[in-house]
């Protein structure tokens, strides 16, 4: 279970290029778009293709996106409910 | 030139460090072995927030940078104008964009690499990063380009008569693929190791790539700032050998000087022996005791590698020093005063275009 949040949060990283954060200074619960992580709007467009390229998941409903991009953790979690 | 304009600032970065004022052009100058110089810049995190950063590739990087040097060069906190000319644009994130078109058949491909590779890329970044909605521009014009933003910031936006600030560069990048591209067609020297310093004597096909941002800030008025005065520019976008002398001397002509007038050459001359007979020609049109002068060695050959020359020949005619590594003729003297200045430089064969330099 703790692998997808880890794997995700190298696929964060690399994908978003996010020179100076490390796999360990994300905590799962951290907000992503907040003062934290501090992504933005276009961060989230890569997020959503990540989603589908990766895990094949679609965001049918973009107004899900806040929720679901909330953390490594409701990421996560959206992943292990709909594969 | 449609009226005196004259260059109040300048910013550069490539593989040779950027001119500071307060350092003479002819301090030290980095070498290489190789023929493809990198950029040797690395402080972008003191000019550019580091959020900023993630997506920026180099010419983005090298073009936020040498824009804010110029600025801050001129004294001038925000522009009028922002134009930019770029040959081949942001080539990494279009080589990155296109790969991925490729290996991922045209679906679910990410916003990011896209947006990054346009040619306006880097102008666009300047305004943004500045918090400006002036007039922003980009030509795309080959080895013209950085010429063609000069242009424009003559022809079309010097009409008012208060006083108007334009930020003006040129940018190019080294990306895999061109390099790639550019080995194939024989523009980079076959030699795996190429001394820089020695370019010109290795009498062999294509030269050594390199890569910069040469920006400027142009100005309608003269002031304690101010390196010197763009006296004229011209390009000729093809040009037969036996006619470049001959367009050398209506380029003179027109604005009534001769070549014993001009007081220096910077020649955009590479090493390419396929390519440097064009130099040859012209610098026989001048006096042996001229000082003639080439700088690719320096920096490597990219589309908008004459920014340099411009930044080199601004900085002589206000230092009146000659760079001794950068002299072509053992035959020149020092002229008592250099008062005016010549570039040419041409790319392939093509663009080729002539600067004239004026002090103030």
């Amino acid at each position: 279970m703790s692998d997808l949040r880890e794997e995700l949060k190298y696929k964060i990283i690399e994908q978003l290029n996010l020179e100076d954060i490390s796999v360990d200074e994300i905590e799962n619960n951290d907000e992503l778009f907040g003062d934290e992580i501090g992504l933005d709007s276009i961060d989230a467009l890569e997020l959503i293709v990540l989603l589908e390229k990766d895990y094949g998941i679609k965001l049918s409903d973009p107004k899900k996106g806040k929720e679901v991009f909330y953390s490594v953790e409701t990421l996560a979690t959206f992943i292990e409910n709909n594969r | 030139m449609s009226q005196e304009i004259y260059i109040n600032g300048i910013g550069f970065v490539g593989a040779q460090a950027i001119f500071p004022r307060e350092k003479t052009i002819c301090s030290s100058f980095n070498t290489f072995s190789t023929p493809i110089l990198d950029c040797q810049f690395s402080e972008y995190q003191k000019y550019i927030q580091k959020g900023a950063m993630r997506r920026m590739s180099s010419s983005v990087k090298m073009g936020s940078v040498a824009a804010k040097k110029a600025l801050s060069d001129a004294k001038i906190e925000l522009p009028d104008a922002i134009i930019t000319g770029t040959g081949m644009g942001c080539k990494e994130d279009s080589d990155i964009f296109l790969a991925n078109l490729l290996a991922q058949k045209e679906e679910l491909l990410t916003p990011t690499k896209f947006i990054q590779s346009t040619h306006n890329t880097v102008g666009g970044q300047i305004a943004l990063q500045l918090q400006t909605k002036v007039y922003n521009s980009t030509f795309v014009q080959g080895a013209a380009s950085f010429e063609s933003a000069i242009l424009d910031a003559d022809l079309s936006l010097f009409s008012e008569n208060d006083e108007q600030n334009f930020l003006v560069g040129g940018i190019d990048e080294i990306s895999k693929t061109t390099i790639d591209l550019h080995r194939l067609n024989g523009q980079i020297k076959k030699e795996a190791e190429v001394l820089n310093e020695n370019l010109l004597a290795y009498k062999t096909s294509g030269s050594i790539a390199g890569e910069g941002a040469s920006f400027f800030v142009i100005s309608n008025q003269k002031n304690e700032q101010t390196y010197c005065k763009i006296k004229a520019i011209k390009i000729f976008n093809s040009l037969a050998e036996e006619k470049l002398a001959k367009k050398l001397k209506d380029f003179l002509k027109v604005n009534n000087l001769a070549e014993q007038e001009i007081d220096l050459l910077i020649l955009g001359k590479n090493g390419d022996v396929n390519f440097d007979f064009y130099y040859d020609d012209l610098q026989r049109n001048f006096p042996e005791e001229t000082p003639q002068l080439y700088y690719k060695h320096l920096i490597g050959e990219f589309y908008t590698a004459s920014g340099f020359a411009n930044a080199l020949g601004a900085h002589i005619l206000k230092e009146q020093q000659i760079p001794k590594k950068c002299v072509l003729n053992s035959t020149y003297k020092n002229p008592k005063s250099i008062n005016r200045i010549l570039l040419y430089n041409q790319y392939q064969g093509r663009d080729h275009s002539f600067i004239i330099l004026e002090k103030c």
